[in-house]
């Protein structure tokens, strides 16, 4: 039977609220940057590998057939290419329709180029140079675009929002474990005389850390939990607004498995941190104090 | 049980509380602490009691001496010792009974051997009907039984008074004291500080006087079971003066 009795008197009803109310914060906060961080790695990663394995290819209105016939022979010689598509016009015309009037394409005054989507194989730099220079060869005007530069540049502006994510995460955690020695010192020497008495009874080190692991334990429990739930609210509710089912689909495919293990985790380190924080701002203290 | 060899105390920087204080205490016997406030008494105790090391010399208690021990070592020594404080140190947010048990529950004594033994404590101290009251609500006199109570439910081998009757009128603390002689006459060791001349008078026992840091011995005439020496220096320093 658990039958408690907590001797030092350590609750304070409009302090505890606060704490666990901080605690709650800080979890909710800690737990949408792990999201956010997770999220946008792996949004990144499956840029990378979905864009890096596409390429388009350009050809100005007015091309000739035998220098499209020449181009399809060097696609389908070529050993990087997989496989090419030409886009159909009318999905040109809805590709460009936000900047040209739709009216206007459907008069078939503006010319149209003729593009080819390119399913490429996994290759070196080398290869994709190859391919162009054989394009090039054909006609200076095709242009062939491997996404390579303008992706480099958003996989590296992703990196850095990425560690900015978990440099977040760490402040907080860090302002969390302050916050709760900053509590545990303050609580402690407001019982001074209590843990004497509790000392000169017999009681050990790890007895009058006990009392304060539970106290505390409490405080937090409440407030993880609450943080927690107020995490997955706000991430369903984000997930769900607009009713966007490609963005749901999206959110839940985008997070592994150990993406979402860590994140149900995490409040439980979060936890551990706090338990131990507390353990260790006690135990040092009492050596100072007694 | 307990022997003081040439200790002395002092908090931080300031000059010595007490210096060279001797004296050895045998088990069941009874002793005033007294001296002029600001003697020492207090800092005397707290060494007894383990709440202070001494900045020099040595403290033998049941046979360990205390500078050679770590802190969580202590607890078993600390655990013989029953301390009543002047200011009673009651928990406010326990009742009457939480408070009494507290000694039981550090040691982890099984809860119904905590209840048979607090509640016989409370009816022999005569709070037996007040058990589940919270100390606030009773006079200065039951707070003092409380904390006499909780200082004795672990029966320690020694039981350290801090000035007990400093806050009671002079009847109830004649009560507490023959509740003392009783407890000295089923063998627990009382160390008493007090500068109360009347009830040292009218309850005769061995004295340790403390006065500018100098720790002397009054034996009354019923009672003569301390053995208090001087320093191996002040033996030295008396044979000089006999020159």
């Amino acid at each position: 039977m658990f039958n408690f009795v907590q001797i030092i008197p350590l609750k304070d009803k409009k302090h505890d609220s606060a704490l666990s109310m901080m605690i709650a914060l800080m979890v909710c906060t800690i737990l949408i940057v792990a999201f956010s961080a997770l999220f946008l790695s792996n949004l990144s990663a499956q840029w990378h590998n979905s864009v890096t394995h596409i390429a388009t290819l350009e050809l100005p209105e007015g091309t000739s057939r035998s220098t499209i016939s020449r181009v399809k022979n060097t696609l389908g010689n070529n050993s990087l290419v997989e496989d090419f598509k030409e886009i159909n016009q009318d999905d040109i015309k809805s590709i460009l329709s936000p900047w040209i009037d739709r009216a206007l394409l459907d008069t078939n005054d503006i010319p149209l180029p003729t593009i080819y989507t390119l399913s490429l194989k996994s290759g070196s730099a080398i290869e994709r140079d190859k391919l162009k220079f054989e394009i090039k060869a054909i006609d200076q005007e095709i242009k062939l675009s491997t996404h390579t530069n303008w992706l480099q540049k958003a996989f590296e502006r992703a990196t850095r929002l990425k560690l900015l994510a978990w440099g977040v995460g760490l402040v907080l955690s860090l302002t969390l474990i302050t916050s709760i020695s900053l509590l545990t010192r303050t609580r402690i020497h407001l019982n001074t005389d209590a843990i004497r008495l509790l000392h000169t009874s017999g009681a050990t080190d790890n007895y009058i850390i006990k009392q304060f692991i539970i106290y505390i334990s409490s405080l937090s429990i409440k407030g993880i939990l609450a943080g927690s739930i107020a995490a997955c609210i706000l991430f369903l509710a984000l997930t769900y607004s607009g009713h966007d089912e490609d963005m749901q689909n999206f959110t839940f495919n985008t997070l592994t498995k150990g993406d979402i293990l860590f994140l149900i985790l995490t409040p439980v380190f979060i936890f551990a941190f706090i338990v131990g924080t507390t353990s260790y701002t006690v135990s040092n203290t009492l050596k100072r104090m007694i | 049980m307990i022997s003081f060899e040439e200790v002395g105390l002092r908090y931080g920087t300031q000059p010595e509380v007490f210096s060279g204080v001797n004296f050895t205490l045998t088990q069941g016997s009874f002793y005033y602490l007294s001296g002029p406030s600001g003697a020492g008494k207090t800092s005397l105790i707290n060494l007894l009691s383990l709440n202070e090391r001494p900045t020099r010399g040595f403290i033998r208690m049941f046979n360990q001496v205390i500078e050679h021990r770590d802190r969580n070592s202590l607890v078993g020594v600390r655990r013989k010792i029953g301390i009543v404080f002047q200011d009673f140190r009651l928990l406010n947010h326990l009742n009457v009974f939480d408070n009494v048990a507290l000694p039981l529950r550090i040691k982890r004594t099984q809860e119904k051997h905590i209840q048979k033994n607090v509640k016989e404590l409370l009816d022999w101290v005569g709070l037996g009907d007040k058990m589940h009251y919270y100390p606030l609500t009773l006079s200065g006199g039951e707070q003092q039984r409380i904390s006499i109570a909780r200082a004795i439910v672990s029966q320690p081998h020694l039981l350290l008074a801090d000035e007990p009757t400093g806050n009671l009128d002079p009847e109830i603390s004649e009560k507490l004291m023959k509740l003392f002689e009783q407890l000295h006459r089923m063998g627990t060791t009382i160390v008493m500080a007090t500068h109360n001349e009347r009830i040292i008078q009218d309850h005769p026992h061995p004295i340790l006087n403390l006065d500018n840091g100098i720790l002397t011995e009054r034996i009354q005439p019923t009672l003569s079971d301390i053995k208090l020496r001087k320093s191996p220096l002040a033996e030295v320093s008396d044979a000089i003066k006999h020159l």
